[in-house]
């Protein structure tokens, strides 16, 4: 009885936390060898502070990523530190990161920013995108925590995305 | 079952349900409290209001201060996002602990806690307490090294005479005793970490059961349950004769040695190091445990003790690598430096228990190599004379092991760098400490004094075994048990490597866990958990 109990209660914690509002990308698995969009989900600020800045560290798994601009968010890449990889269009040059900066999203409202990635070559693999999110006043939060064991439960966890099979 | 106990369970099963809920996916947060988190009042606050960022509903509200539970007048959850509470006037001066549990809009349950001083006066300590503290942990300590001291005997026995040679009646009587004995000092531990965790007065506090119910929060109340468990089934498999019962007797070995690994510094290190202590303590029987047996058989049989003599021998050489092995690694894992070896209590009793453990080996080499094979010819004085000394000279190992198995593995912190033995050794009853290893940072997180109240709560970060400090350092207090979930605190640096956070959130005594994150770069972060008992204070 007790063990149902606590069972039923377990299962109840998972589903109800996984409806809960996070930073997250809209897809959880993407196709290998692909060029795909995707969109990172912004739901609300920290803690009730409008958000002014997204910024994303790209997976160097990916063997591309562009950015598409938001209007009234100013758009930049940092290279140093991205990986280069040949591509059918010659060399291509990933970013390390992407930021959307100097808006401002008020915590009641929702906002998608979007990327063309290219996905890797073999699928298996699972990408963590971590995200910081700054707010008015100073606050961050930091989408970044990666479990450091199965089933682990994160305040802030960076989205992950899992590679499948091309179809 | 009965309704009761129905209702209990579904409340056991509530809560877990918060807590899994609070402590990973917090939606509705806090945005304003008064008293804020972590203030220090000058008089006694009319009201305790929290203000979230959306509308909440009321769980639960409770305040807990220097004198227990605080009776809350009037609990409004009025205007949507604010909730509010009327307090009693004059609160004693102290630290409070504010907990709530709350359904936000969307239906999910969060918790949260906060803390703050009322004309905080930093907890202190009394003298008398001071002595009692010394008084339980002695107590504790000698405790433990008659507890060893019969595990040896009893369960080494049952050993013996399950791999070695069957033993007569009267030595298994004898050792029956003593694991029977073993029972009673196991279960004596109990009240004596509760008197030592709520710091009673000693030794008029071994006689309040509430005592044992403050040590059944305790990881040692575990660890004591099952050694007297294993115990209780050696003492009763050496009462019978034959296999089954020489079975039993192994079995009963295992879970004792299993019970000691469930608690102290190698409950910390997780499933692999408790495994090895348990291999430790159960080889440390069976070595130390043959000696009286081998004793006997030598007065009674002479040179014809022989073949048991290396039957046991057979056995012995790769039990010894084993305890080396393992003790080996344990004591690697707790020293900081190779520096520690002198400097600190620790390291000299490690030096201590090395140098016996030394004098041991050299009188079993001796033992196997001459006076062994030169049994049958020269009769067994002079083998049972070295045995004599290797019994003398164990216990002497069994003793420092006790007050090892109590002692911090790091020296105190640097404001009594000039006398850390003396004050190491004074604080031990109360100052607490646990490591951590994840992702290539080596944690050591040190509570001083360890007491509810005000505390100090230094960590020292290492990465490859250099000191080290990332960006931030958050802390994350709670006490599930007693409501407390998610007191978060930044940690301020001090210098290279080193990270504290004074204040006075540990107001409850009890098991603590403290989740350590460590900010990297702007996109890594690692997180440590870490667990550790607070006394109370006063």
């Amino acid at each position: 009885m007790t063990r149902l109990l606590i069972g039923l209660s377990v299962l109840g914690a998972l589903i109800s936390g996984a409806a809960l509002a996070h930073v997250t990308v809209d897809q959880p698995t993407l196709p290998a060898d692909s060029y795909v969009r995707i969109a990172i989900r912004v739901p609300h600020g920290c803690e009730g502070a409008a958000t002014t800045g997204i910024r994303l560290q790209v997976p160097p798994e990916l063997r591309g990523a562009k950015a598409m601009p938001v209007a009234g968010w100013a758009l930049t890449t940092r290279m140093e530190g991205g990986v280069t990889v040949q591509g059918e269009h010659g060399t291509a040059h990933v970013p390390r990161e992407v930021s959307w900066q100097g808006g401002n999203l008020p915590d009641d409202q929702y906002q998608e920013f979007v990327l063309l990635v290219r996905t890797p070559a073999e699928p298996g693999a699972t990408l963590y995108f971590p995200v910081v999110q700054d707010c008015e006043g100073g606050k961050v939060s930091r989408w970044i925590e990666r479990p450091s064991a199965p089933g682990e439960r994160l305040r802030y966890p960076a989205y992950s995305v899992r590679i499948t099979p091309k179809g | 079952m009965s309704l009761p106990g129905c209702l209990r369970a579904a409340g056991v099963a509530l809560l877990l349900c918060f807590a899994t809920v609070t402590g990973a996916w917090a939606h509705a947060s806090l945005v304003e409290a008064n008293p804020p988190d972590g203030a220090t009042l000058q008089g006694s606050p009319p009201s305790l209001a929290l203000r979230f960022d959306e509308e909440v509903r009321l769980l639960d509200l409770h305040l807990v201060g220097p004198n227990g539970p605080v009776t809350l007048a009037g609990v409004a959850h009025g205007v949507g996002d604010l909730l509010s509470a009327r307090l009693p006037p004059d609160l004693p001066n102290g630290t409070y602990l504010a907990s709530w549990r709350i359904v936000s809009a969307d239906g999910h349950p969060v918790g949260g806690s906060l803390a703050f001083g009322v004309r905080a006066a930093p907890v202190t300590r009394s003298a008398p307490s001071d002595d009692a503290g010394t008084a339980w942990s002695t107590a504790g300590e000698v405790l433990r090294f008659l507890f060893y001291v019969a595990f040896a005997l009893g369960a080494g026995g049952a050993l013996f005479r399950a791999l070695v040679q069957e033993v007569g009646r009267g030595e298994r009587r004898g050792m029956a005793a003593a694991a029977l004995g073993g029972v009673v000092l196991a279960l004596l531990t109990l009240p004596v970490q509760g008197g030592a965790m709520l710091a009673a007065p000693f030794p008029s506090g071994l006689s309040d059961p509430g005592m044992i119910v403050a040590a059944s929060t305790s990881t040692v109340f575990l660890r004591c349950l099952v050694a007297a468990a294993g115990m209780a089934l050696v003492a009763t498999s050496l009462i019978v004769a034959g296999k089954v019962a020489r079975a039993a007797g192994v079995l009963g070995t295992v879970i004792a040695a299993v019970g000691l690994s469930l608690s102290g510094h190698a409950a910390a290190g997780g499933a692999a190091m408790q495994a090895l202590l348990a291999a430790h303590a159960l080889v440390a029987a069976y070595w130390l445990g043959a000696f009286w047996p081998l004793l006997v058989l030598l007065a009674r049989e002479g040179s014809r003790a022989s073949p048991a003599v290396r039957r046991f021998a057979a056995l012995a050489i790769p039990a010894v690598a084993v305890l080396l092995v393992s003790g080996a690694i344990q004591a690697l894992r707790h020293m900081p430096a190779w520096d520690a070896l002198v400097t600190t209590t620790y390291g000299q009793l490690v030096l201590a228990k090395i140098l016996g453990a030394s004098l041991l080996l050299i009188l079993a080499a001796v033992n196997h190599l001459r006076l062994t094979p030169a049994l049958p010819t020269q009769g067994p004085a002079a083998l049972s004379r070295s045995i004599k000394a290797e019994g003398l000279i164990g216990l002497a190992v069994l003793g420092i092991t006790a007050v090892l198995s109590a002692t911090s593995p790091h020296a105190a912190q640097t404001g009594d760098a000039g006398h850390v033995h003396a004050v190491h050794r004074h604080k031990e009853g109360t100052e607490r400490n646990a490591t951590a290893r994840v992702s290539g940072w080596t944690v050591h997180l040190l509570v001083s004094p360890g007491l509810t109240g005000s505390n100090r709560i230094t960590l020292r970060l290492e990465r490859d075994g250099h000191p080290e400090g990332p960006a931030e350092v958050w802390l994350e207090l709670s006490q599930e048990g007693a409501g407390v979930v998610g007191l978060r605190r930044r940690m301020s640096p001090t210098q290279p490597g080193t990270f504290v956070h004074e204040g006075p959130e540990l107001a409850i005594p009890g098991p603590w866990k403290a989740r350590v994150e460590l900010l990297v770069s702007d996109f890594e972060q690692i997180s440590a958990f870490l667990e550790f008992d607070v006394a109370a204070g006063r």
